[in-house]
């Protein structure tokens, strides 16, 4: 059985349209200590939709912008680069960060609001918390990622039976089912795609962070929080939603107190609101920008 | 069926309408809280998302259903809204909650749910009232409506039967 999964999984990975060349270049300049505002928008500006979608999003009333931002560069010096990269990764064909995740029994948008918040809350944490350990670019867009595996999971699980199903760790269940988990799983399409090296660690080990390789540990620990913190808050993936435990060692790397956290909740949650708010209004406006073809 | 109120989180609402429905969903580590006044017939609801407004007084004010202190006397305030200004004595009034789930953790110190429910019940305590049903905890996520023409709190959590409070 489980077996005869990993390969249905294998085969899957081989079905799974490749990222686009524009996805990847940002990846991996975000992924550069050195890069510059300016690398982000040349590439972004080779690519037309994802201009436009830049564009309608710093445009959207979500910011409220007072004069309509007409370029690409000011719209990605206001929203950020990691925003962009974020932007670019959903619009990606694959689906892989806002696939409905049915055998999870998530809502139609629960597995993007949940890749958002956690990019947001990655962001935050490595901002304020990691003592320059991470950079804020690279913490996000493995928040964005860190969950891709779900969608290669998601086929295989039998939603239907779920209700005979006691409430153990989800990643468990996950191995007694499928004979893998969504981590591993992540990992492999992430090594497939030839993802940069911090991305496919913490995509592997986002749920165990202690396994992770020393220099990529305190992101790790990052994108569990993180992680964590998007499930309590309510932008879970259904039935996982709270049934992964925390990894309190996160102390040692993420210097944040109770209070802190408390504020981090409060903070995250609006910007989530508004960031979500315009993204959603664009990708509304503009319902084609997913079905045309990718160049 | 009447019109539905969805509540985001920090959100809250009240409604005196006939079949009137407020609803929330995927509470995680937050706690729903709902009032009902049996004489005038108005409901309410709050979804809870930490126990102390201290944290961000400022902010609070501007989101007082996000915070177990602040959420409650918003509540009654949203309920006079919802009725010309009528608010029951606390005896005539009965309070639900829900939520409030908690990740499992060897250290038990990431517990916001378990000290969302806490903070509100402490909260309550001081306008004399108490949660008559009380369905918090575990660790799994929780989608509730509160129906006004019966009061009752229908439960559903992904994977498992609906039940009601
Ligand atoms: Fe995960
Ligand atoms: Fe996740």
């Amino acid at each position: 059985m489980s077996q005869d999964n990993y390969k249905k999984i294998e085969k899957q990975i081989d079905t799974i349209p490749p990222l686009s060349p524009v996805t990847s270049q940002l990846l991996a300049i975000i992924s550069e200590p050195n890069h510059s505002l300016q690398d982000v928008v040349t590439v972004v500006e080779t690519d037309a939709i994802l201009t436009s979608i830049v564009l309608k999003t710093v445009n959207s009333a979500a910011y409220g912008l007072k004069d309509t931002v007409e370029t690409a560069v000011d719209a990605i010096r206001f929203l950020g680069d990691s925003m962009v990269a974020g932007l670019a990764i959903k619009r990606e064909k694959s689906g892989i960060s806002d696939a409905p995740l049915t055998g999870y029994l998530a809502d139609a948008d629960a597995s993007w609001a949940h890749s958002l918040k956690t990019a947001i809350a990655a962001r935050y944490f490595a901002k304020r918390f990691s003592n320059g350990k991470v950079r804020e670019g690279v913490a996000y867009t493995a928040g964005i990622l860190h969950d891709i595996g779900k969608s290669l999971l998601s086929s295989l699980l039998p939603a239907e039976s779920f209700q005979s199903i006691n409430d153990s760790e989800f990643l468990e269940l996950e191995e007694q089912l499928l004979g893998i988990n969504h981590a591993e799983a992540g990992f492999m399409l992430a090594y497939k795609w030839s993802l940069p090296k911090a991305m496919c660690e913490v995509i592997r080990w986002h749920h165990e962070p202690s396994k992770a390789a020393e220099e990529f540990k305190t992101l790790a620990y990052i994108i569990h929080l993180a992680d964590i913190t998007a499930m309590m808050s309510g932008s879970g993936t259904g039935i996982d939603t709270m049934r992964h435990s925390i990894d309190s060692e996160y102390k040692k790397f993420i210097t944040v107190d109770e209070r802190g956290l408390e504020l981090a909740f409060f903070e995250i949650q609006l910007e989530y609101n508004q960031t979500f708010k315009a993204i959603q209004a664009c990708f509304d406006s503009s319902k084609s920008v997913k079905s045309e073809e990718v160049k | 069926m009447g019109k539905s109120i969805i509540l985001g989180v920090g959100d809250f609402g009240a409604t005196a309408e006939t079949n009137g429905i407020l609803k929330t969903y995927a509470l995680g580590s937050c706690v729903a809280v709902m009032i009902l006044d049996k004489k005038t017939r108005c409901v309410s609801m709050a979804h809870v998302a930490l126990p102390e407004s201290s944290i961000s007084p400022s902010k609070a004010m501007s989101l007082p259903g996000y915070f177990a202190d602040t959420a409650i006397p918003a509540l009654f305030e949203a309920m006079k809204r919802a009725t010309g200004g009528v608010l029951s004595p606390a005896n005539d009034l009965i309070v639900k909650m829900c939520g409030g789930a908690n990740v499992s953790d060897t250290n038990n110190t990431f517990n916001i749910g378990k000290r969302n429910a806490l903070a509100l019940k402490k909260t309550l305590w001081k306008y004399g009232l108490a949660p008559r049903a009380d369905d918090t905890g575990g660790n799994f996520s929780r989608t509730v409506a509160l129906y006004q023409a019966t009061g009752i709190v229908e439960i559903s959590s992904p994977g498992k039967e609906n039940w009601k409070i």
